[in-house]
């Protein structure tokens, strides 16, 4: 067997400098300046937004003052503590990063994963969902031309859910099943939590809103809705038009049942995938209530791009 | 067209599996008493690859696999990230605390030690209840734990309850029901989506 030489090593390191810059190139060419998160996050308060992810997985230390902080977690986090308390009415910032998050995987191991991403701050709502929707279908064109971006918006479950009258733990293990696609389970689930009957069909149905948006529009439409569902509705209406305009449509699939990892995001979200990868390449949206969190209420938008998993792709294809 | 491959779990859920499959036109390359791992059937262009059960997930979750027939009692053993798009309903059996006849599970100032192949379902489960437990992995004939005083009781999978019966011991609690289940990978969920929604559409017909 022929192990790793220094010589590969340094190609492979090389390699991904080069698709950094890459991609940081593109964020500069859009007008995003760079920020650099710090590397420690201060958890208090903030373990409900770490739900799905769990509190096993973050990584904790103990700091000179004996106070337990983590190893940043994930970097939007620690750049909206930073910038939103700072915030004045009016401001628009475009800022990009590209730095590591961490977090425990299985059998105590810590995993690096290495992020570039963007954060767009108090843009016009439309008008900054659509253009970093756009940038990253963009990334994403860059490397590999077939790639599909799953959309949604998660006020469609969100106001499912309001109406429910459920409690905190009974949501989180519903959001479980609706992750995991599990229609079997959830229709065994939902009949124990007595909820009217128009719920219960939107529910056992919600696999199915699925593909284009006007198939995903058509089938939603026949099944129960509320204000805030039929609001999110129509964001994604106005968003498949833009799409279609950049021409961009045949690589979109709206899905409804999208649930994110992180519990911030109130509005349009998105994840891209490549065929030959099994990660998300890029994940994302608006979460301008995470914001109101740490003091104002700001439009805010980003995502975050895999740079290993990118990497790794484009080494399988030779 | 692009292979789709299908991981399955080796011994009594496989078998059922390629009979599930044959049933519905498709599993005819499959056969269960060769030595080969590998199944191939180009005409529906599907592999089947037979693997032990808690590589299933490990196949599916790296996409190595995009569908997977593994029992439920796996997926929840293993943390996975993947989606369970299907309950194939063959398969069935309980999980259940098991112990000796006649005789107190433990003393009350002690652990409850529990044998069992399952450490991480035996933990959530115990740790709802709040009881604190011990718990002993072993790899197989979990029965035998409390018989050789190795643990209090047993948490394991009970299909007929012949076992147990067999060895003296009687099923305390049953914790749930399992059955094998049709997982996906995430991404080829995305990507071969309508072939896969075909396939368990033809599962359906089947069941009714």
């Amino acid at each position: 067997m022929e192990y790793l030489k220094i010589k590969d090593e340094i190609k492979y390191h090389n390699q991904k400098y080069k698709i950094k810059r890459e991609i940081e190139d593109v964020f500069i060419e859009e007008g995003y300046f760079y920020i650099e998160p710090s590397l420690y996050e201060n958890l208090d308060g903030l373990e409900s937004f770490y739900k799905k992810i769990g509190k096993d997985s973050l990584v904790k230390i103990i700091n000179g003052n004996s106070d337990v902080v983590a190893l940043r977690p994930d970097n939007t986090t620690n750049i909206i503590k930073n910038i939103i308390p700072k915030w004045k009415q009016g401001m628009q910032l475009k800022l990009f990063y590209n730095s590591s998050i961490f977090r425990n995987v299985n059998n105590s191991n810590i995993e690096e994963i290495k992020q570039l991403g963007i954060e767009y701050l108090g843009g016009f709502d439309f008008k900054s969902d659509i253009e970093v929707i756009v940038l990253a279908l963009n990334i994403l064109n860059k490397f590999n031309d077939k790639f599909i971006m799953e959309i949604s918006n998660s006020k469609y479950i969100y106001g499912l859910l309001e109406d429910m009258n459920i409690d905190k733990i009974q949501e989180k293990q519903l959001k479980n099943i609706i992750y995991r696609k599990n229609k079997f389970e959830m229709l065994d689930y939902i009949k124990k939590l007595n909820l009217p009957s128009k719920i219960i069909d939107c529910l056992a149905n919600i696999f199915e809103f699925q593909g284009n948006i006007s198939q995903v529009v058509k089938r939603a439409e026949k099944f129960y809705t509320n204000k805030i569902m039929e609001k999110a509705l129509e964001e994604l209406i106005i968003l498949g038009d833009f799409i279609k305009k950049e021409g961009y449509s045949k690589y979109i699939c709206f899905d409804l049942s999208m649930i994110t990892e992180l519990d911030y995001y109130d509005g349009v979200i998105f994840k891209g995938y490549y065929p030959n990868s099994f990660k998300e390449i890029i994940k994302g949206g608006r979460y301008d209530s995470f914001t109101e969190y740490f003091g104002e209420k700001v439009s805010a938008i980003g995502f975050s791009v895999e740079l290993d998993e990118i990497v790794n792709i484009i080494n399988t294809r030779g | 067209m692009d292979f789709i491959s299908i991981a399955i779990s080796k011994g009594r859920i496989g078998k059922e599996a390629s009979t599930v499959f044959k049933k519905i036109g498709l599993g005819d390359s499959i056969d269960i008493n060769s030595r080969k791992l590998i199944f191939k059937d180009e005409k529906n262009k599907i592999n089947y690859i037979y693997v032990k059960p808690l590589d299933v997930v490990t196949y599916v979750q790296n996409g190595v696999a995009d569908l997977g027939v593994v029992g439920k009692d796996i997926i929840l053993e293993k943390d996975s990230d993947v989606y369970e798009i299907y309950d194939l309903g063959f398969g069935r059996c309980k999980f259940a605390v098991a112990g000796k006849k006649n005789k107190p599970t433990h003393s009350k100032d002690k652990l409850l030690k529990v044998a069992t192949s399952y450490p991480n379902i035996t933990k959530k489960y115990f740790d709802k209840k709040q009881q604190k437990i011990k718990i002993i992995k072993l790899n197989g004939s979990i029965e035998l734990a409390p018989l050789v005083g190795l643990s209090d009781v047993i948490v394991d999978l009970v299909e007929t309850g012949n076992t147990l019966k067999a060895n003296g011991l009687y099923i305390i609690e049953e914790m749930f029901d399992i059955s094998a289940r049709l997982i996906c990978n995430r991404i080829s969920y995305r990507f071969k989506y309508d072939r896969i929604f075909n396939l368990v559409e033809k599962l359906k017909e089947l069941k009714c």
